[in-house]
């Protein structure tokens, strides 16, 4: 086997130093400290300060519509489960970690997000370390591929009471994305700077005390782990809208 | 594309002579622009014949490692100057602009006139400029040769739809005669055609289920091909870029007239009529034996329904086809060519088994830059179906 490696250490540290920056230094300067950290509401997408353990959960359903440049006639949508939780950390942190299922190919993502509030406005930024599997073993297939994948984020909510509304803006990166053929081996970086992906996020009650999400998020990518065994080759920045329905459980 | 017709100065030159053009084709060093085309380049001709049958024109093609980037370049002498003008573009984005280049008299431009040019390193070089979309050629782009290009194995470098999909922006639709035409431009052997049988049991080119505004301009027609006659179609539907849908005949016409493309890989989709198909092949291939033209026309077998219609033939044993399913059923099929999906690796055994049966092993569809460096070090196909043919004949021509 032989892979063709690049070199990722250069592009990983100057990721790493715009997180730090972002996370570290503007919300400071943006909203200062911000409300005192509760239980807070049961949302996983508009920033509230947590107090340390407190945690929300969330599990529904995430579908991607994949661009017809690359699926062509072939408009398959397969829904992902997608599992969400938020747990409080100190001051103004929390964890937010994701997994989405879809048996053949999965991926699951974890990061850090800080949280200031004012009144009903909020504001967060959080940047979060995705790893993606897949396989396929089947009709002329012996592939399979993983990847790591970055998202530093930003977010900015409105609370009006009984709706929370989020505006998410991410930055799509890929550290790493390796593909197995048979018994051939292929690394490559082409695509660390992959694309931008902004949402739009309610989440409010449905039915007495349960809550519901409901977003879509607008992908401009040149990647989408989802489509990994499509093998795109396009260098170009392609429309991925996805739907987002979770029941906060 | 940028446009790039009239040129004033290409009007004034004569025409290469063959040995001109034999002697340009190699692999180059790139000198500069190497940030854009890579560190080397192949150069290949290819020609396209008019359809009166008799105005032939040659074009270079620079085929670059980077982004599956190429040239298409025409040109002429000006006394021992070698003028080239053409475009660039990468096929994975939306890069483009107008090229061009000139091989000045000490360049190596006085060496091409000679009956018998021996050319070595260094004794050519390429020395020109490009641009941006339409903008006028502002960077220094310079070429020197460095050897020639590989031959020692034959290879077929096949283009997917004719040459190549719709959405990778090319000038021209893909399952069209233009396609046809243009893919030797893009460093093609051969071309895989997709068929289809319409309702009057006309066998045309096209490949999807529906008629759909990623292939055709909107048209008000709905459904598959199959619902519609020939005569429709010619009505009411044209490609992407305004072309007819063409036969299959019209296809084969163009390749064995009009291009030196030496392979056709017909891909059948389930409505084909193969003893329709059979008698058409057997037609356009006994034609390129009288005229000593290399010609193959090979009826692909994608599923096993077709499988089994192909075993009804009479003469199906004698009858040249691809196989894509097992090897098992290349066998029962008597099939030339095992076709096996790129995504199952080399199958280096599986290759040379089929290889010690006297068969070929053609891959599709494999377009990833990496893979295809690996398949062409380490496996042992005979050839390759792809969409970026740039691609596949800048790493198979700069072989060592």
């Amino acid at each position: 086997m032989q892979a063709h490696q690049i070199d990722l250490r250069g592009n990983v540290l100057r990721h790493v130093a715009i997180g730090l920056l972002l996370l570290g230094i503007t919300p400071a300067i943006v909203f200062g400290q911000g409300e005192a950290a509760g239980q807070g509401k049961p949302l996983l997408f508009h920033p509230q300060r947590l107090a340390p353990g407190a945690r929300w959960t969330s599990a529904g359903l995430t579908s991607v519509a994949p661009p017809p440049e690359i699926t062509e006639e072939f408009q398959v949508r397969w829904p992902a489960f997608d599992y969400h939780t938020l747990y409080g950390l100190p001051s103004g942190f929390s964890l937010d970690g994701r997994a989405a299922v879809q048996v053949l190919q999965n991926r699951i993502s974890v990061g850090p997000k800080w949280v200031s509030t004012l009144g009903p406005v909020s504001f967060s930024l959080g940047w979060d370390i995705a790893y993606w599997f897949g396989f396929l073993k089947v009709g002329g297939f012996d592939s399979k591929a993983h990847g790591w994948e970055g998202n530093p984020n930003i977010s900015f909510g409105y609370d009006f009471g009984n709706v929370a509304a989020t505006f998410k803006t991410e930055v799509l990166s890929n550290y790493s994305f390796v593909s197995y053929q048979g018994d051939l081996e292929l690394s490559s970086t082409a695509k660390f700077y992959s694309g931008i992906a902004f949402s739009f996020i309610l989440e409010q009650p449905f039915w007495k005390d349960q809550y519901l999400t409901l977003g879509f998020r607008a992908m401009y990518t040149k990647f989408y782990w989802e489509t990994w065994s499509l093998f795109s080759t396009f260098d170009r920045y392609l429309f991925y809208p996805e739907i987002i329905v979770g029941f906060i459980l | 594309m940028p446009e790039t017709s009239n040129d004033v100065l290409l009007s004034e030159t004569r025409r290469f002579t063959p040995t001109m053009r034999s002697s340009i084709e190699g692999v180059y060093r790139v000198l500069e622009g190497n940030d854009v085309f890579g560190d080397i380049v192949a150069m290949k001709w290819s020609y396209s014949v008019a359809e009166n049958l008799t105005d032939t024109t040659f074009a270079l093609s620079v085929f670059s490692g980077r982004d599956v980037g190429y040239f298409v370049l025409q040109g002429g002498t000006l006394d021992s100057v070698f003028i080239f003008r053409g475009y660039w573009r990468k096929m994975v984005n939306t890069e483009t602009g107008i090229a061009q280049f000139a091989i000045g008299s000490k360049n190596g431009g006085r060496r091409l006139f000679q009956v018998t040019p021996v050319i070595g390193k260094d004794s050519i070089v390429f020395t020109g400029s490009f641009g941006s979309g339409q903008g006028l050629p502002d960077r220094q782009v310079a070429f020197a040769y460095e050897r020639p290009l590989y031959k020692a194995k034959r290879f077929e470098i096949l283009g997917h739809r004719c040459g190549g999909r719709t959405s990778d922006m090319l000038p021209v639709s893909e399952n069209s005669v233009a396609m046809v035409l243009f893919s030797p431009q893009l460093g093609l052997t051969g071309i895989e055609v997709d068929v289809r049988i319409t309702k009057d049991g006309v066998p045309i080119l096209y490949h999807d289920n529906q008629i759909n505004l990623r292939e055709t301009q909107k048209s008000g027609l709905v459904g598959t091909i199959e619902e519609y006659t020939y005569a429709q179609l010619q009505a009411f539907v044209r490609l992407i870029h305004g072309e007819r849908i063409p036969t299959l005949q019209e296809a084969l016409h163009a390749a064995l007239y009009r291009t030196p493309t030496r392979f056709v890989y017909v891909d059948n989709k389930n409505s084909s009529n193969l003893a329709l198909e059979r008698s058409i092949q057997k037609a356009y291939m006994d034609t390129a034996a009288a005229l000593g033209r290399e010609f193959e026309i090979l009826i692909g077998i994608p599923t096993e329904d077709l499988l089994n219609q192909f075993l009804t033939l009479p003469d199906y044993a004698s009858a040249p086809s691809l196989c894509e399913l097992s090897m098992d059923d290349t066998r029962k099929m008597g099939a030339i060519v095992w076709a096996p999906r790129w995504t199952e690796g080399t199958q280096l055994s599986n290759v040379a088994t089929m290889h010690a049966e006297g068969r070929r092993v053609v891959t599709w569809t494999l377009d990833v830059a990496g893979y295809v460096q690996e398949y062409l070090a380490q496996g042992d196909f005979d050839g390759i179906l792809t969409n970026y043919s740039p691609m596949v004949a800048f790493y198979h021509y700069t072989r060592q």
